[in-house]
């Protein structure tokens, strides 16, 4: 579970309605992408979305029959606009001012692969899109062929899942009924981290501050760190297992949080509950990959020979 | 306020006076010339009234064509047409100006049908006025005499379906403005109808070329105004203005006009050339007791104004002895952001750990960072944020 480091005191404006809100960072606002459909359903209004809940509204009525996505690079995109006609079935990069469709700059796909929840790099042409609640699907733009199948095993539905930018060839999915996190790199569909937020209505990756950022049916901000909170230890382990006297060991424990995910730059305190022998230290701190080292050094008196437990702690 | 107000001329009652007491006879209107009766048309449809405002640099005067009501004495239902000119610095009309177009009281040269179906008249390059009629009139758009709108023998014309990529939604209702440069051989065309979006082409008077789009994200277009040979500006519903390259195809800037409400019906811009500011006229419904005008004639400056501050959010782990930036922007009413902007940042006191600095700026975006320092003991501090915006900045 990451860190949640602010919840806005404000509400947003509009209603819970799952249907039709959208939420997507955009990177030359440096702010949210936010729409609503009003409660007569007549209007998707757009609003610049700040961290703190603040909303201005840029336009009354996003244009019928738009629909966002994600755009590699930080930006938003529009797709699906019915009219005119000739724009019918292109992915348009959103204005950085006005957050309205730039359609002269329209890339056409091909087939349906592509939705809401997509991520789409247009160098790349490739359409990221949730295939199955396992599966994140690549295809190609241009001719709507399979790139890539990426088999990640959230579960759930893909209709819960959100595909957000990182940066380049990185790429987060958002879960939202279990508020899973998974960090990947798409260009070679490895998975980078996997933790959680709690379940959210809305989610967005900012790049800009690599936050994310969530609305629940509460219609409140939340912000979390990457930061994941830990949830127990893993270890300590000794090596070796049974050292001698007058011997040495490696000892090790890894600090993870709920999703297993190694929690980085904590500090942890070693304690022998026995006092048989010594450690080299009383603190060391976790690496990226959630470990801390230490050293023991057996007894040297015959009489502390037996049995000792190294205990760990944290605090959180 | 999103924009810097320059200053703010209004409610204009000189725009037109009430005639009930001068007793105008019915057979030509209204006599004398300048105690002309009543009011604006409401209008329908957008067709009649105070539809259109464009600054005219030959006369250094804003003029307003305008369609006007017969006082219900003189011609229930009846209309008539003219021109409003006005002086940029005071707002006041500039009759002299009016009397020597004959655009006053009465019917003038020009045909009421040429004002009935303007859409869209703005001075353009070289001082020349250029129209946008509807299609019951032309599809084109065309050099006209300002005094008159009718068009010039041997000025300036284009038909608008000789373009490549233009809407075929724009046919039926026209569009809602154009742009002309002949120096540089470009023309602009908005409207909202369907598309939404203002188009650019250039060599219009050879093979014209298509540019490229830049969206209007509003429902009506109220106008649109030349600035130079780069820019124009829009006005659109809800007091928003965008100001737009047409020369590179992108929004340049996007802001709102302050005291937005409901009894706004138009925002008319026009670009005051000599003075290089915008100016905006608040067309208002009349006081719904005295009858009064409430129109008011504005002057911005075209850069933004900072309209909040947001609450600083912490962007990563609030832990002891953390290296903790906050960010915030700062941004103006419409939300386009201000940078870059000095902002003062503190702890109150007595405090547990320390900000980096006690300034930061605004950047892209409108977004700054403070950049906080937490204590290796657990505590929990305040951080204040102040924007000084002085007015006449």
């Amino acid at each position: 579970m990451l860190e949640q480091v602010f919840t806005s005191t404000k509400l947003l404006p509009g209603y819970y309605n799952t249907n039709a809100m959208y939420l997507r960072f955009m990177k030359t606002w440096r702010a949210l992408y936010y729409t609503f459909l009003n409660a007569a359903g007549t209007d998707t209004s757009l609003y610049k979305l700040l961290h703190d809940a603040s909303t201005f509204k840029m336009s009354n009525n996003v244009k019928p029959g738009t629909w966002i996505l994600g755009l590699a690079g930080g930006g938003v995109g529009t797709y699906g606009d019915s009219s005119p006609a000739e724009y019918v079935d292109k992915v348009f990069p959103v204005d950085e001012f006005t957050g309205f469709p730039l359609r002269q700059k329209g890339v056409s796909y091909s087939g349906t692969v592509l939705n809401w929840r997509s991520l789409v790099d247009l160098e790349r042409d490739y359409a990221m899109t949730p295939y199955n609640g396992n599966v994140l699907r690549a295809s190609k733009l241009s001719d709507g062929s399979v790139a890539w199948d990426f088999t990640h095993n959230l579960g759930g539905s893909q209709n819960t899942q959100y595909v957000h930018w990182v940066r380049d060839g990185q790429g987060v999915i958002l879960q939202s009924d279990t508020g899973k996190v998974l960090f990947f790199n798409y260009l070679t569909q490895e998975v980078l981290l996997q933790t959680a937020v709690d379940p959210f209505l809305l989610a967005a990756y900012d790049s800009a501050n690599q936050v994310i950022v969530t609305i629940n049916t509460d219609l409140l901000v939340r912000v979390y760190a990457i930061t994941p909170l830990p949830d127990h230890f893993i270890g300590p382990t000794l090596s070796p297992a049974s050292p001698y006297q007058y011997g040495h060991a490696d000892l090790s424990v890894q600090l993870v949080g709920d999703q297993g995910e190694p929690c980085a730059g904590w500090w942890i305190h070693w304690n022998l509950t026995n006092n048989k022998g010594a450690l080299e230290k009383i603190v060391s701190q976790t690496g990226e990959d959630g470990i801390a080292t230490n050293y023991y050094f057996c007894p040297t008196d015959a009489g502390d020979i037996g049995a000792e437990t190294v205990s760990v702690e944290v605090a959180v | 306020m999103a924009l810097w107000p320059i200053k703010n001329i209004g409610p204009m009652t000189w725009l037109y006076g009430r005639c009930d007491t001068n007793g105008c006879p019915a057979t030509d209107m209204c006599t004398p010339p300048l105690e002309y009766c009543d009011r604006f048309t409401t209008g329908f449809g957008g067709w009649r009234g105070l539809i259109n405002f464009f600054y005219y640099p030959t006369y250094d005067c804003f003029f307003i064509p305008a369609v006007f009501d017969c006082h219900p004495s003189i011609s229930a239902g009846g209309y008539f047409i003219g021109y409003l000119v006005l002086d940029p610095e005071t707002g006041q009309r500039r009759t002299e100006i009016e009397q020597s177009l004959a655009a006053l009281p009465s019917v003038i040269s020009g045909s009421i049908w040429n004002f009935l179906s303007t859409k869209s008249v703005e001075a353009g390059s070289y001082g020349k006025v250029f129209v946008v009629r509807t299609f019951i009139f032309s599809t084109s758009i065309f050099e006209v005499d300002p005094g008159s709108l009718e068009a010039i023998d041997g000025g300036w014309s284009i038909d608008t379906g000789t373009l490549p990529n233009y809407p075929s939604e724009w046919v039926v209702d026209g569009p809602d403005g154009a742009i002309v440069n002949i120096t540089d051989d470009y023309l602009a065309i908005v409207g909202a109808s369907m598309v939404r979006e203002g188009r650019v082409w250039k060599n219009v008077s050879g093979t014209p070329e298509y540019l490229g789009a830049v969206p209007v994200p509003a429902d009506a277009i109220y106008d649109v105004a030349y600035e130079n040979e780069q820019y124009f500006w829009v006005s659109m519903a809800g007091g928003y203005l965008m100001k737009v390259d047409y020369k590179n195809v992108r929004v340049e800037f996007f802001s709102q006009l302050p005291d937005v409400d409901a009894d706004d019906r138009r925002y008319l811009i026009a670009w005051d050339q000599l003075r290089g500011r915008l100016a905006v006229l608040r067309q208002k419904t009349d006081d719904p007791t005295t009858g009064a005008c409430r129109c008011t004639l504005e002057f911005y400056r075209p850069i933004g104004k900072a309209a909040l501050l947001s609450d600083p959010v912490p962007v990563n782990s609030l832990r002891a002895g953390k290296h903790i930036p906050f960010i915030f922007h700062l941004l103006g009413t419409a939300g386009e952001p201000i940078a870059p902007y000095t902002i003062q940042a503190a702890l109150d006191t007595p405090a547990k750990g320390a900000l980096l600095s006690g300034f930061a700026r605004s950047g892209v975006g409108g977004m700054g960072t403070v950049e906080y320092q937490a204590s290796m003991v657990t505590g929990q501090d305040t951080l204040q944020l102040q924007a000084t915006i002085a007015d006449g900045e």
